[in-house]
């Protein structure tokens, strides 16, 4: 009985630590799709009508190759609609790239007709003549269905260790039951999509992770977070399904920014407080963030701003001293925008919020000029916006005295940070246990200071291995953006990427005291509508853009 | 173009990845590195809150009567039928104030933390409500009270041990503080800063100079050099010249021998013998009997220093030999330095918990009575005794004296700044086969023959009687 109890309460844990580490383990044995050599690149067959080239032959890429119906070529296709020689194949720098050679019935690439040389990148297709060919790397294909049953396991076997400590009721257990359905049959759903899979996966384990806990800290937050979860995954599927052609949000940017500042107004003007930011608004019954999905449009807006103004803002018109600098029609509206949307976050008091937000301008701006100068101005830009909140604002003030020294607040302001360090400190490598921390000790434990608590319960290893969940999370979704073929799709897929991971670091950062606590939701984790939905949004974005490469 | 983008998205995704790096050492340092200081840290109610799910273990004495205990219910509130009888021993457990005494030394044997494996991993999984052990101490209740009685009109300690286990029976310290929570709590302010120092253990934290109960170890480091030292005589003037620093006596002794020298506690004849016995040999003579060696017992203990450099200089020394300048010792050690020399020379280790019991009373642990240091020879220790016997019967112990009894004995009354001498009383009975130890200070009591030895003899004829 005993016996029993004590391995329930460690084995989510221990299932949570096997599989962080086998995920790992199988991602860093996948070579990295953007530095292969040219070496061990491949040349397959997808499809085939001709008889003497069964589709899954393989050719070796060397240097060069020339693809055509003469019997002399590096690849020979005996295909009347090829021709004699129709298109070279090269590899440069690491990258393959493809030429037409003037070919009669021409060479398409993604179902589009070449007419310069172009880059080659795994996942394209190309067609020639009847035989369609792509790259191949030697573990595409690998699919891992064992895996992408282990959120769900992770979730039932949580479940089941609160159920047996009679922790939460059979209903609940069985609501988990549903959710862990739900995320093993979105997991195996993906893995035809190799790369969205991976993307997926993290995702599903926090998510497992949060309803567990949620249920273990108050079955009314797991409740409802159910709820947002199968909300999430169903908006998650709902941009599989229904995203076309997503390029033409960039038509509607600064409809994108207007919601943005308009949402963002009616907070300010109709929002309630909660736990000192005035962040919310009240629809009827439900409190809603709107700051949530101001994320979203921000992004886009930025993307297709930057996207089509990245040149100019690279380059620079206007003199400087040494710096040249873009000219203000092309930087003005950009600063105005976002110093407008920080400027609301700053009257609603919400500074994670509003570091969150400039963290991702200075990012995207970054990525889109690869100018420096933009990101060192931008960091100025912020800590002088710093020192003045901290001189005007008494609660700055507050968060920055204590972040310095929480020891000397901790009956105050610094009670919740020192909880939340001792939870962390206690917790040694494997934790007290799932069902076995305080996390009554700990004030907003469901929302920003849950990762304590995990921490308590997982121990160091489960805290370690759920940073480890994040960091591939937004690893796998910058080698989306690294691979999407057009710049306004790459600038989302890194914005979305950059915000889920700089939102992580904030709030870890912030329980730990590392850097000076500001509220926001840990992504997946924390209990919360408005945040989850928004966050499968992301994710449901980044894997449809894992298809256009 | 498109590459140069891409040369910026890699370069930042591995910033961040630098980043979660940072973060997971952070992680890792504050677990593993300020992992412990955090857990102890007086504002985490973690280990409380453990500690609530045991009922902590009860603190008896040698007869079983209750010293501490917890009721079932009342987990905060820890209960101490004698008060302030037993504080300095058995300490207090506070959620606000922290633990000292006994409660600190075995806090986790109280909270059945080192019971059964299953125990402790019940405990600490919180499955179900568990019953600490219960500590047995070697404490005799009639004697400490006694002990406590007498000492209460003034300031100072009474030891008394077994010299052939070194079990203590009494260890009271006056003034003393009351651990009930309610009273100590709201006290706490007040007994803090108490300029008489009621939290202070006098007894085991105390250090003063030991007057001329040191004469005991003077004499015995004297026979050891001079085996011939019993049968010389010394003329006494009432006073000796050290390089031009005149050392008074109480009066003028005449003609004396080791025994009378001792029995009435002539400074002219120890300050010499400390001088003949010269400072390479009192140095070592003082290693044998323990200074410079860490005294150990369950309760914090000051240390006595050894400071070997003062015994350089003649004056020093001659002072060291009548217990006076830089030496420094506590009560319990003097109560310890007697015994030994009832038991031979051998000085047993002094303990105060004599068994841990389960919840269910079966022995968990038993305390073995340890040989700490053979201090002197036992030809020595018996021919010391002898002296020391003489100071109750005819010196100036006369007020230890117990009819039909042989009680060896010394006096002391040690200078210092502060007023009127410290009053001393060493002494064990009986004296061929002793049985008790007991070691009486109070603090500017004068003369020790006076205010301590009474004390000592009171606590010695309890003792003897209650078969102990």
């Amino acid at each position: 009985m005993f016996w029993l109890t004590l391995a329930l309460k460690y084995a989510m844990s221990v299932l949570l630590y096997v599989f962080i580490g086998l995920t790992l383990y199988l991602y860093v044995q996948k070579k990295e799709w953007s530095t292969v050599k040219s070496g061990s690149l491949m040349l397959t067959a997808f499809k085939s009508d001709l008889p003497l080239i069964p589709p899954g032959t393989n050719w070796d890429l060397d240097a060069e190759k020339i693809i055509g119906r003469d019997p002399g070529c590096g690849i020979s296709l005996p295909d009347l609609f090829v021709s004699g020689r129709h298109v070279r194949i090269f590899t440069s720098g690491g990258s393959c790239y493809v030429e037409d050679l003037g070919s009669a019935n021409g060479t398409f690439i993604n179902g589009k007709p070449l007419s310069t040389p172009e880059r080659l990148l795994p996942g394209d297709r190309l067609q020639i003549g009847r035989v369609t060919l792509g790259l191949n790397t030697p573990h595409q294909g690998q699919r891992h269905y064992m895996l992408s049953l282990a959120p769900g396991m992770i979730l039932m076997v949580g479940g089941l260790s609160l159920y047996w400590q009679q922790i939460v009721p059979f209903r609940d257990l069985c609501l988990m039951a549903v959710i862990a359905l739900l995320l093993s049959a979105t997991a195996i759903g993906l893995q035809p999509k190799g790369l969205g899979s991976f993307l997926f996966l993290p995702v599903a384990t926090l998510s497992a992770l949060s309803l567990v806990f949620l249920f273990r800290i108050d079955p009314v937050f797991g409740l409802r977070q159910f709820y947002w979860i199968i909300l999430g995954v169903g908006v998650f599927w709902l941009i599989q399904l229904i995203l076309k052609d997503y390029k033409r949000l960039s038509d509607y940017q600064y409809i994108f920014m207007g919601l943005a500042v308009v949402s963002l107004l009616m907070t300010v003007i109709l929002g309630t407080t909660v736990s000192g930011s005035r962040s919310w608004l009240m629809l009827g019954n439900l409190h809603f963030e709107p700051s949530e999905l101001v994320k979203i449009f921000i992004i886009i807006f930025l993307a297709g701003y930057l996207d089509e103004n990245k040149e100019v803002l690279r380059l620079g018109t206007r003199r400087l001293g040494r710096f040249l600098l873009p000219d203000w029609p092309y930087l003005g509206p950009l600063l105005a925008a976002i110093g407008l949307s920080l400027l609301l976050l700053v009257f609603e008091k919400d500074l994670g919020m509003a570091l969150l937000f400039f963290s991702i301008f200075i990012s995207m701006v970054y990525a889109a000029t690869n100018r420096l100068f933009h990101l060192f101005s931008g960091f100025l830009l912020f800590f002088g916006c710093a020192a003045v909140m901290y001189m005007i604002f008494p609660h700055v003030q507050e968060r920055v005295l204590v972040f310095i020294n929480p020891w000397q607040y901790a009956s105050t302001g610094g009670y919740q940070i020192i909880q939340s360090l001792f939870a962390l400190g206690g917790a040694g490598w494997l934790g007290w246990g799932l069902g076995s921390g305080w996390p009554a000790l700990i004030p907003a434990v469901h929302t920003d200071f849950i990762f304590p608590l995990v921490g308590e319960e997982t121990g160091l290893l489960g805290a370690l291995g759920i940073l480890a969940l994040y960091l591939l999370l937004a690893w796998q979704g910058f080698r989306v953006a690294l691979q999407v073929s057009d710049s306004f799709g790459r600038l989302l897929a890194f914005g979305f990427s950059a915000l889920l991971a700089i939102q992580t670091l904030i709030i870890i950062g912030g329980v730990t005291d590392a850097i000076p606590l500001t509220g926001i939701t840990l992504p997946f984790l924390s209990y919360g509508g408005s945040s989850y939905i928004t966050n499968s949004f992301m994710i449901g974005f980044l894997v449809k853009l894992s298809e256009y490469r | 173009m498109n590459d140069l983008m891409r040369d910026t998205m890699n370069r930042y995704r591995y910033f961040i990845a630098g980043c979660f790096l940072l973060l997971s050492l952070y992680l890792i340092y504050i677990v593993i590195v300020r992992g412990d200081s955090l857990s102890q840290s007086s504002a985490n109610p973690r280990p409380w809150m453990i500690e609530n799910r045991v009922l902590r273990g009860g603190i008896y004495a040698r007869q079983g009567e209750t010293l501490a205990d917890t009721a079932a219910g009342a987990q905060n509130m820890r209960s101490y039928p004698f008060g302030p009888v037993y504080a300095n021993i058995i300490g207090y457990s506070s959620r606000r104030l922290g633990k000292t005494g006994l409660e600190k030394t075995y806090d986790s044997e109280l909270l059945g933390l080192k019971g059964s494996l299953m125990e402790r991993l019940e405990v600490r999984w919180g499955m179900q409500g568990l019953r600490g052990n219960d500590l047995y101490l070697t404490i005799d209740n009639n004697l400490q009270q006694r002990a406590a009685s007498l000492l209460s009109p003034y300031t100072g300690a009474a030891v008394v041990l077994n010299p052939q286990t070194g079990e203590i029976m009494a260890l009271a310290s006056s003034p003393s503080f009351d651990p009930n929570l309610k009273d100590l709590e709201s006290q706490w302010d007040i007994t803090r800063v108490d300029p008489r120092q009621p939290l202070l253990d006098r007894a085991t934290q105390g250090l003063y100079p030991p007057g001329s109960t040191m004469k005991i170890i003077t004499a015995s480091l004297g026979l050891n050099k001079f085996p011939g030292l019993a049968k010389e005589t010394y003329d006494c003037k009432g006073e000796i010249q050290v390089q031009g620093r005149i050392l008074k006596d109480l009066g003028v002794h005449g003609e004396v021998n080791l025994n009378s020298a001792l029995a009435v506690s002539c400074n002219s004849y120890f300050a010499t013998l400390g001088l003949r016995l010269g400072a390479k040999d009192f140095t070592s003579g003082l290693a044998d009997f323990g200074w410079g060696d860490p005294l150990k017992l369950d309760l914090p203990l000051s240390q006595i220093p050894f400071d070997q450099k003062s015994f350089q200089d003649p004056n020093g020394l001659a002072e060291a030999a009548i217990g006076q300048g830089r030496i420094l010792v506590n009560p319990l050690y003097m109560a310890m330095v007697a015994g030994s020399i009832g038991n031979g020379g051998a000085m047993m280790q002094p303990y105060l918990v004599r068994e841990i019991r389960d919840p269910g009373g079966g022995i968990l642990w038993s305390a073995k009575p340890q040989l700490l240091r053979q201090v002197i020879s036992p030809q020595v220790a018996a021919q010391v005794k002898e002296a020391m016997v003489g100071v109750v019967n005819n010196g100036t112990g006369t007020a230890a004296y117990i009819p039909g009894l042989d009680v060896a004995g010394k006096t002391g009354s040690a200078e210092n700044p502060g007023g009127d001498p410290h009053a001393w009383f060493v002494a064990f009975a009986p004296a061929n086969d002793p049985r008790v130890a007991v070691c009486v200070l109070i603090e500017h009591g004068g003369e020790g023959g006076q205010v301590a030895a009474p004390i000592a003899r009171e606590l010695i004829q309890l003792a003897l009687t209650q078969g102990g």
